[in-house]
C-alpha cells in the first residue's frame, strides 16, 4: 500500500503520517509532496493506493491537484481524501465535484483520518 | 539584595548621582551598521523590525521551524515509550515464568510466590503507565495542528494587506515619475514653526551675519 501526503506544511505532513503509522503502515508506504505539482510529479513516477492532499499551497493547489489527476484516465479509480482548513459547505462541494471522494476539516481527530482510510482501503 | 531593592536604592539616591561618572557603553560598529540599515522616507524611519509583512512571514517561517523541533523531541520520548514498553514486555514475560516454575515446586516458598504476583501486577501497571503516555503525546502531537491553522490566519491577514497595498497603489498612482517630481520645502511661509525667517529685515541679517 502506497500512500501519498500532500500539504505545504512540514508539521501537517508529521501528523497526517504519525496517524497512518499508528494503523500498523511502515515508513516506506508514505511518500511526501510539499505542493500539488511535486504530488503530480511524484504520482507520474509512482503508483500509489491513495492521495491525501491540502487544498491551499503555493505553486499549485490541491483543489488543481485533484482536477489534473482526475482528468487522467489511468487515475479514475485512485482515492483522494482531501485534508484542509477550508471548511465552508461551498468549498467541500467544490471539491467534492472536482473528484475528491472524501473530506476532512482541520483540525481534525486521528481516529477521523483512522476512519476515512479505513473505509478507503476497504472499498 | 533583590533587583527591584536595588532599583529603590539607586532611585532614593537619584540627586546624588554624577551622570558624567556613569560609564555608558558606546554603540559597536555592529550596532552602528544595524542603524544604518533602517530606511528613511519623509522623515518616517522605518526599521527593519517595523515591516509589517515581512516581520509576519519572520513569524510563520520561525513558528514552523520551532513546531518541527518540538516534534522531534516528542518523537523521541515516544521512541523511549516504545523502547520501554518492549523491555517491560520482556520482564513480564521473564516474571510470569519464574511464576510458574515456583508453582511447580513441591515446597514451594509461598511468600516467594506472593512477591513474584506483586512484581507481575507492578509490570502490568508501569506498561499501563506508558500506554497512557504514550496517549497523550500523540494526542499532544494531533494539536500541534494549530500551528499551521494559524499559520494560514496569518498568511491570509498578509495577503489582504498585499491586496489593500496594491490597491492603494493604484489609488495613488500619478503621471509624474517620483524622480521628476518637485522636492518638498521644509518650511512655507505661514507654517506654524519657530523656525521661519519672519521679515526681510531679519533674512538680510542672517546672510550678513554669514559675510
Amino acid at each position: 500500500m502506497k500512500i501519498l501526503v500532500v500539504d505545504d506544511s512540514s508539521t501537517m505532513r508529521r501528523i497526517i503520517t504519525n496517524v497512518i503509522l499508528q494503523l500498523g503502515y511502515k515508513k516506506d508506504d508514505i511518500v511526501e509532496a510539499e505542493n500539488g505539482q511535486q504530488a503530480w510529479e511524484t504520482l507520474n513516477t509512482d503508483t500509489f493506493d491513495v492521495v491525501l492532499t491540502d487544498w491551499n499551497m503555493p505553486i499549485m493547489s490541491g483543489l488543481d491537484l485533484v482536477k489534473l489527476i482526475r482528468n487522467e484516465e489511468k487515475y479514475s479509480g485512485l482515492p483522494i481524501i482531501m485534508i484542509t482548513t477550508e471548511g465552508g459547505k461551498a468549498e467541500v462541494v467544490t471539491a467534492l465535484k472536482a473528484g475528491v471522494n472524501n473530506y476532512i476539516v482541520k483540525p481534525f481527530t486521528a481516529i477521523l483520518l483512522k476512519d476515512k482510510l479505513n473505509a478507503v482501503f476497504n472499498n | 539584595m533583590t533587583d527591584n531593592e536595588e532599583i529603590e536604592l539607586l532611585l532614593s539616591n537619584i540627586d546624588n548621582l554624577n551622570l558624567e561618572e556613569l560609564s555608558i557603553d558606546e554603540p559597536t560598529i555592529k550596532e552602528e551598521e544595524e542603524e544604518k540599515t533602517y530606511q528613511s522616507y519623509m522623515g518616517a524611519e522605518i526599521h527593519e523590525e517595523h515591516k509589517i509583512v515581512s516581520q509576519l512571514d519572520e513569524v510563520t517561517k520561525e513558528s514552523e521551524a520551532k513546531a518541527t523541533e518540538l516534534f522531534d523531541i516528542m518523537n523521541d520520548i515516544s521512541n523511549d515509550l516504545l523502547f520501554s514498553d518492549e523491555k517491560v514486555e520482556s520482564l513480564s514475560s521473564n516474571l510470569n515464568k519464574i511464576k510458574e516454575k515456583l508453582n511447580s515446586q513441591e515446597n514451594k516458598d509461598e511468600s516467594l510466590v506472593s512477591d513474584v504476583n506483586l512484581a507481575i501486577e507492578d509490570i502490568k501497571e508501569i506498561k499501563n503507565i506508558c500506554n497512557h503516555a504514550n496517549n497523550v503525546l500523540f494526542e499532544g502531537m494531533s494539536l500541534m495542528q494549530y500551528q499551521d491553522i494559524n499559520r494560514q490566519k496569518i498568511e491570509r491577514v498578509v495577503n489582504v494587506m498585499r491586496s489593500l497595498i496594491k490597491y492603494l497603489n493604484l489609488l495613488f498612482e500619478g503621471t509624474v515619475e517620483d524622480n521628476s517630481r518637485t522636492s518638498t520645502p521644509s518650511h512655507i511661509s505661514g507654517d506654524h514653526s519657530n523656525d521661519l525667517v519672519g521679515n526681510d529685515e531679519d533674512l538680510e541679517s542672517l546672510i550678513a551675519s554669514f559675510k
